[in-house]
């Protein structure tokens, strides 16, 4: 029996790469289910051009999966949007901070992914909005509107939350 | 206020894939992916295979809902049991033996409504069995064999080219022209059909227990038509990318009191298109041993061990 390996260092970027990779696909598709989904997908794109990627696979990875989560927001666009509950919590103790926090991520998944994929790029992966804008293929403005207007969002979803209760929370939390 | 839901948003997306880790098989399956969409790509089954894989992947004939399970033999049916137990009792005959099958696909929403037909044969007893995919005019583009458990697939399409001189050295045989797909630390109990998320040729079952089981289910409509007749009418369930669907077809059952032959229609509405695709299964040769070979030839390493 002879072997080939036409895939030479997959494993090594998956091994390395692929956990932190998962995370933004969770994160930009709202589940763990959907997100390796997503990996998947975009693997599979970058396996499809595997002897044509020079250089910085990792990159051209990277940018396929925020693509795709871009483009399943294309495809789905005349379809009603239906928009989760945030549910508010109850009175201010030491973990309303981290119901806050899960209850942000939770109405990040309602955002149009365009927002999310920006915010996720900006707050997760922590680039700044010119790398944002290069991994996304769009200007440096669109991102800094876009980031704008999916914070507005989540400051409305999370409207429970006012402002002088947050920050007493933000307290009481850490 | 902004800084406060920046910072919060940041630290919640931390916790929330804190403990998210990914698996070797995400690229084990990938590359079982990738090499039948090259498979089908190549052998001109193209002809909207994106589309015509995600609406076999979102599986034909899966209604979602629990079932009954399967039920006694038939000699348990009495006549006045409700044509659904009948056709289960008929599913639950045709279940752990081993069989032949032929499944014809024609995807008729897709241009030119490019023919498939699958043929194979499966024992349950030492897991072994085969797969052969193949266009209309017969010509065979991949093959799965598993041979106690062990897993092969092979590309068809693409064969090594037979040296120019055979004189110091035998030619190749059929197999050894072929790129196999072998997982030695993995043993398959069936052939492998939770590859359904791969594409059109992974989301076709050929294994009747698992595509009637469907018919069995309490969301079924099923009525007897004739003394081995059955219609039936399934809700696909919807999942991404599909909003719904419905199977609608006939099943025959043979004088062996096991399934024979199943022929429906599955209409599937995505958010972009709708998908009508005719199935002809047939199953024959009930019981009947299962011979398989195991491959020679090249074989692809799969990363991720």
């Amino acid at each position: 029996m002879r072997w080939k390996n036409s895939y030479e260092g997959l494993d090594a970027l998956v091994a390395e790469r692929g956990s932190a990779l998962l995370g933004a696909a969770v994160l930009l598709t709202g589940s763990r289910v959907a997100g390796e989904d997503l990996l998947q997908a975009a693997l599979e794109r970058l396996v499809r051009h595997w002897g044509r990627v020079r250089g910085d696979k990792e990159g051209y990875l990277r940018r396929t999966l925020y693509h795709l989560a871009v483009d399943e927001w294309r495809s789905r666009r005349r379809r009603p949007e239906v928009l989760a509950e945030v549910e508010p919590p109850g009175q201010p103790d030491g973990t309303d901070a981290l119901h806050l926090r899960q209850a942000l991520v939770q109405a990040l998944a309602t955002l149009p992914p365009r927002q999310r994929a920006v915010l996720v790029l900006r707050y997760w992966e922590q680039l700044s909005e010119a790398e944002a804008a290069e991994v996304l293929g769009c200007s440096v403005g669109t991102v800094k509107s876009t980031a704008s207007r999916g914070l507005a969002r989540l400051r409305e979803l999370t409207a429970a939350w006012a402002t002088e209760d947050a920050q007493a929370w933000k307290g009481a939390g850490r | 206020m902004t800084n406060f839901i920046e910072e919060e948003l940041t630290e919640g997306m931390r916790e929330r894939v804190a403990d998210i880790t990914i698996t070797t098989d995400v690229v084990r399956h990938t590359l079982r992916a990738h090499r039948r969409h090259v498979v089908m790509a190549r052998t001109g089954y193209a002809v909207g295979a994106a589309g015509l894989a995600g609406a076999l992947a979102a599986g034909v004939l899966s209604t979602g809902g629990a079932g009954p399970g399967a039920t006694s033999g038939r000699t348990s049916v009495a006549g006045t049991e409700s044509s659904q137990v009948r056709l289960a009792a008929a599913v639950s005959a045709s279940r752990g033996i081993s069989y032949r099958v032929r499944n014809t696909i024609i995807p008729r929403s897709q241009p030119a409504s490019p023919r498939m037909v699958i043929t194979g044969a499966f024992d349950p007893a030492t897991t072994t069995g085969y797969l052969r995919f193949a266009s209309a005019d017969g010509t065979p583009w991949s093959e799965e064999r598993l041979v106690d458990g062990d897993l092969y697939i092979g590309d068809l399409v693409h064969l090594r080219p037979v040296p120019s001189n055979t004189a110091k050295k035998p030619a190749p045989s059929p197999d050894e022209r072929v790129d196999w797909t072998h997982d030695p630390g993995k043993k398959y109990t069936s052939l492998p059909y939770d590859d359904a998320k791969s594409g059109v040729l992974g989301a076709v079952s050929a294994d009747p227990g698992e595509l009637l089981d469907s018919l069995t289910r309490s969301g079924a409509k099923i009525s007897q038509t004739g003394p081995d007749t059955y219609h039936f009418e399934v809700a696909i369930a919807p999942r991404p990318n599909l909003s719904d669907g419905k199977a609608v077809g006939d099943v025959t059952v043979g004088s062996d009191h096991r399934v024979a032959k199943v022929v429906y229609e599955a209409t599937m509405h995505f958010a972009t298109e709708t998908f009508v695709v005719d199935w002809t299964l047939e199953l024959f040769d009930y019981g009947t041993p299962v011979t398989v070979e195991r491959p020679g030839g090249i074989f692809e390493e799969l990363p991720g061990k």
